[in-house]
Formats: C-alpha cells, structure tokens, sequence
C-alpha cells in the first residue's frame, strides 16, 4: 500500500505538467509493452510536457520528473546522468521490479528523446 | 465439498503479514497444484526415476510403463481414438509452434488463408504469422461483435476453397466467450480445411471430447489444469501425423540413424525427441484423476455461479466496464472509469491479498478492438469461493477511496 503515498496520488491526480505543445521541437512516445503504458514528452526550448496513459506510478513518475528537470534547470548533461536511484529518490516509494519499469519508463523517454536530439 | 477441495490446496490457507488468506483470482494465469498431484511427483523422483525407454532394468521398465500409462490417461481424458494421438510437449506453445512448423510447413502454400479470431493468444497467432509470412499465405480473423461472440455470419463467408486451416481458442482468455468449435470445425471441413483448438484455458472447465469435436489438432498445457509448469500435450489426428515431418531431431524419435541418413520412429515418439518430461506427465495423469474425481458437471456448476455472482457484484459498481458476453466460462476482465488496472491489482493484492492480474493478457489485438489498454481480469477455479469475491469488492472500494476523484 506504501506505494500510493500522498506526493504519488497528488501529482496523479492534478499533474502539473501533462498536455501537449503546440509545434513542439521534439517529441518521442515509448510503450512499456507488458502493461500498455504510454508516455510521449515533447519539448520546445527546454520546456517539456508529457502525454499518454498508464499506472499511477508511471503517470505520476512523469510529473514529478518533469517539474525536477524544469525547476532545476538541468541540462541535457545532467538530464541524460539520471538513473534509476535519482528517479526512486524522487518519488520516494520502494517499488517491485514489475512497477520499477513503470517509474522508470518516463525517465526512458525522456533520455532517448534527448539523445536523439544531440545527433541531430 | 468446497471444504475437502481446499484442503487439497495448503497455499490457500497462507496469510499475507495482515493475516488475510490468500484469494487467488488468477486461474487463467495457471492453477494452484493440489497435495495429490505434488505427491505423485515427489513420489515418481523418490522411488521410480529413471528414463524411459531405454533401460532393460527394471527400473526402466516401470518408468516407461508410468509415461505411458499417463498417455493412456490423457488419451481418456479427451477421448481420443488412439493413444499415438497424445503427444507429449512443454506446453499448448510449444505444441502449437509444433503444429505451425511441422504440419505448417508442408501444408500451408502461396495465397493460401488461414483463419483465426479477433480474440487469440499470442500463442495462437505469432506463429501463424510467422508461417503466412515464410510462405506467403493470408491471415484471416472472425471479427468479434459488440457484446464478444465471433461473428458466425462473417466466418462462414470467409470459408472458401483457399481455407487451409481454421485455428482458434475455445474459451477467450480475456471475453471468457465459450467458442461453439463444434459448428465452427464443421464449417470448416466443409472446404476441406485443417482445424486446430486451442483449449489452454477451457480443459480444466468444460469436458472435451476430441471425436466429438471432430477437430484434426488441439492442445493445452497441464499447469492450466492443477497439473505441473512444463508440460503439455499436441492431440492430432493419427493419418495426419503419420504424414507430417517431425519438428525436432535428436534422441528417441528415430528409428535408425547412419551417418548420412536417418529415419524416423512410430508415433507417438516421432515428435518426441529426446528425454521428455516425465514427472510431468505423471502430475498430469494425476491431475486429470482430480477433476475427474470432482467432475465436470459440478465444476461447470461451481464455477458458473461463482462467475454468475461476481458479475452481478461487478456490474453494481457504475464506475465498471465488465467485457464480453453475459453467458461465458471462468474468466471476468474489467476495467474502473479512474482506476488503471495495475493500481487496482496492486490495491486488491495489498488490502485483501486478492491475486488478480492486469495487462493486456497476451491478447493485444483484441485489448485493441474492445478500445483499452489494460483490463484487471479475475479467473475462478474449483477452489473459489463467493466470500473471496466479497473480498473483490470490498478492495475495489478501498482502492476508489484512495483514487476519489
Ligand atoms: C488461450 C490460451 N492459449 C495459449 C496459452 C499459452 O499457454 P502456455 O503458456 O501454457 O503455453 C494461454 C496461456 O495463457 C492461453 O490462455
């Protein structure tokens, strides 16, 4: 029951960053396949919002991320140096291995989208 | 009655750290293993292992004697004609990968069609594909109408000359929509078509009668049925395995090999290389005894009205979209208007150790037609009871309590 502690059910429900941009630089989408999860973020001048469906975990995951990387200013560097331990240090709950890939899927998007923009 | 069951199941009465029993829901995932069949199994290791076929020792000799007696259980069980017609695989995937490469390949030709549902298992659709693709033969699927039957109109007239095999599930892992495979295969020979069942998860349910069903193939899995993970059985028709190819090669399915050349052993064992699963096959044959022992008319009856209440309770709930017919087997998908199915599942397992599964159930052509995601789906057996269903209810509460809007 631990897992859907306030910070989780409050960014669930009142996400301060889901929705779409309008002409968006860059946007990428990734499933998690066992559970149907879809997360797609886009940005635009280093605002990201997110997009999709799934858990709690995994739509709230995305929220929380987003507000760290935007209110913290991080960089592509910083942002594409998170792992797995930023993320649960972030959402504060102990997960099982079949939930941790739904908190960890919105850090997934978010780094392929970045690292597909650095080729570019 | 209810009581001796359970009693078979000692993991029933386990207790999560609040002390609630454990209500498992998750039957169609695989089934809880009674004392008797983990007896025969410990048994068959302690005191008759050996391999079979092979040894002139006495040893060898009684182990042989049990496989095959397990066959001839098996062959009972479905009413099979012969007992060649038992072949012993690791699964209904294995047999139906079987199936698709061994009958498949020598069968299945350019613009030939092959005709499946809308409402398959990964199992009984991937290596399909895979063969369609190979030969470039066509992929046909009986759509599913709005309240989750096959749609008989439609099938009839995809039936033509071009019909190479009609391949589909009895009983839908997700809609629970028992399957008429009677009509169904005899549409089929009709057009001189193949048929295939897949019966993973009506076998443990609904008594099966291969000649009845006059189906040329059908499969299912014993861990599906309170028997072991690892073993399952392909049923075909004797003249058409005697014509087919084996699938893999190696030990015991030859009959003669040279260094250039090698020939191929009777069936059943043709399809059987090399050491098999033996202990398995005794679970099985004493898992079958099991239900056969309860029989099938007072589980159908069990477990229909134990569908028959929880849908009831379900459909209560105005926050619920239940799929699928209202007639159907064991099997309940769900999904709540503001809970997804995985937080759902994982509430009902920490408020009230309910066991449920959420996901798409390896079945992501029909989640895509029914228009979700994910579904929360709860699957009855022989040992379920109404007061774990209570407990169903009382989680889906508790889990709308946490997500209220
Ligand atoms: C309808 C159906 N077919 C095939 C299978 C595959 O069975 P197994 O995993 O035992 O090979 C399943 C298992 O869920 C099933 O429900």
């Amino acid at each position: 029951m631990d897992i859907y502690q306030q910070n989780i059910l409050d960014h669930y429900k009142n996400p301060r960053y889901f929705g779409e941009i309008d002409d968006a630089d860059h946007t990428k989408c990734l499933e998690n396949p066992s559970c149907g999860d879809k997360i797609c973020i886009a940005t635009s001048c280093k605002f990201f919002r997110f997009s999709g469906s799934g858990c709690a975990i995994s739509m709230a995951t995305a929220d929380i991320l987003l507000e760290y990387v935007i209110k913290n200013k991080l960089t592509f560097r910083q942002i594409l140096r998170l792992k797995k331990e930023n993320i649960l240090d972030l959402i504060k709950i102990d997960l099982q291995p079949v939930r941790l890939k739904c908190a960890l899927l919105p850090l997934e998007v978010l780094q392929k989208m970045l690292a597909e923009i650095e080729k570019k | 009655m209810l009581k001796s069951i359970r009693k078979q199941f000692p993991i029933l009465d386990s207790k999560n750290t609040r002390g609630q029993k454990l209500a498992y829901l998750d039957n169609a995932s695989t089934t809880q293993k009674p004392k008797v069949v983990l007896r025969a199994i410990s048994d068959f290791y302690q005191n008759f292992c050996a391999n079979t076929h092979r040894g002139v020792y006495q040893l060898a000799e009684n182990a042989t004697q049990i496989f095959e007696t397990s066959r001839e259980i098996v062959q009972k069980f479905i009413n099979a004609r012969y007992r060649e017609e038992i072949i012993f695989t690791s699964g209904t995937t294995e047999s139906i990968n079987l199936l698709a490469q061994a009958w498949g390949e020598e069968n299945i030709n350019q613009n030939d069609e092959i005709i499946l549902t809308e409402m398959e298992h990964h199992s009984n659709l991937v290596p399909w594909q895979i063969l369609a693709q190979k030969k470039g033969a066509r992929l046909l699927f009986i759509p599913i109408t709005a309240d989750g039957q096959l749609d008989m109109a439609v099938y009839e007239k995809m039936l033509s000359s071009k019909t190479k095999l009609v391949a589909l599930t009895h009983l839908s892992n997700v809609l629970g929509t028992i399957n008429d495979i009677n009509f169904i295969v005899k549409k089929a020979k009709k057009f001189g078509a193949t048929t295939f069942v897949d019966a993973a998860q009506s076998v443990a349910h609904l008594a099966l009668d291969v000649q009845k069903i006059n189906c040329d193939f059908l499969a299912f899995s014993a861990h599906k049925m309170y028997g072991p993970f690892g073993l399952g059985v392909l049923y075909g028709k004797r003249e058409i395995l005697e014509k087919m190819s084996p699938y893999q090669y190696g030990g015991e399915m030859i009959r003669e090999v040279n260094k250039e050349k090698s020939s191929w052993n009777n069936l059943p064992y043709k399809f059987e290389a090399g050491t098999q699963n033996i202990a398995g096959a005794v679970g099985l044959a004493m898992a079958i005894g099991f239900l056969r022992r309860i029989g099938f008319a007072k589980i159908s009856k069990h477990e229909r009205s134990l569908s028959h209440y929880a849908m009831k309770k379900l459909s209560k709930n105005k926050n619920i979209t239940i799929y699928g017919p209202s007639t159907r087997g064991a099997v309940i998908a769900f999904t709540h208007d503001f809970i997804h199915p995985h937080d759902l599942s994982a509430i009902l397992d920490a408020k009230q150790n309910v066991a449920t599964r959420s996901g798409h159930h390896c079945a992501m052509p029909l989640a895509k037609k029914i228009g979700v995601e994910a579904t929360c789906r709860v699957s009855f057996g022989i040992y379920n009871t109404k007061e774990e269903i209570d407990r169903l209810m009382k989680g889906i509460l508790s889990a709308e309590k946490i997500f209220n809007k």
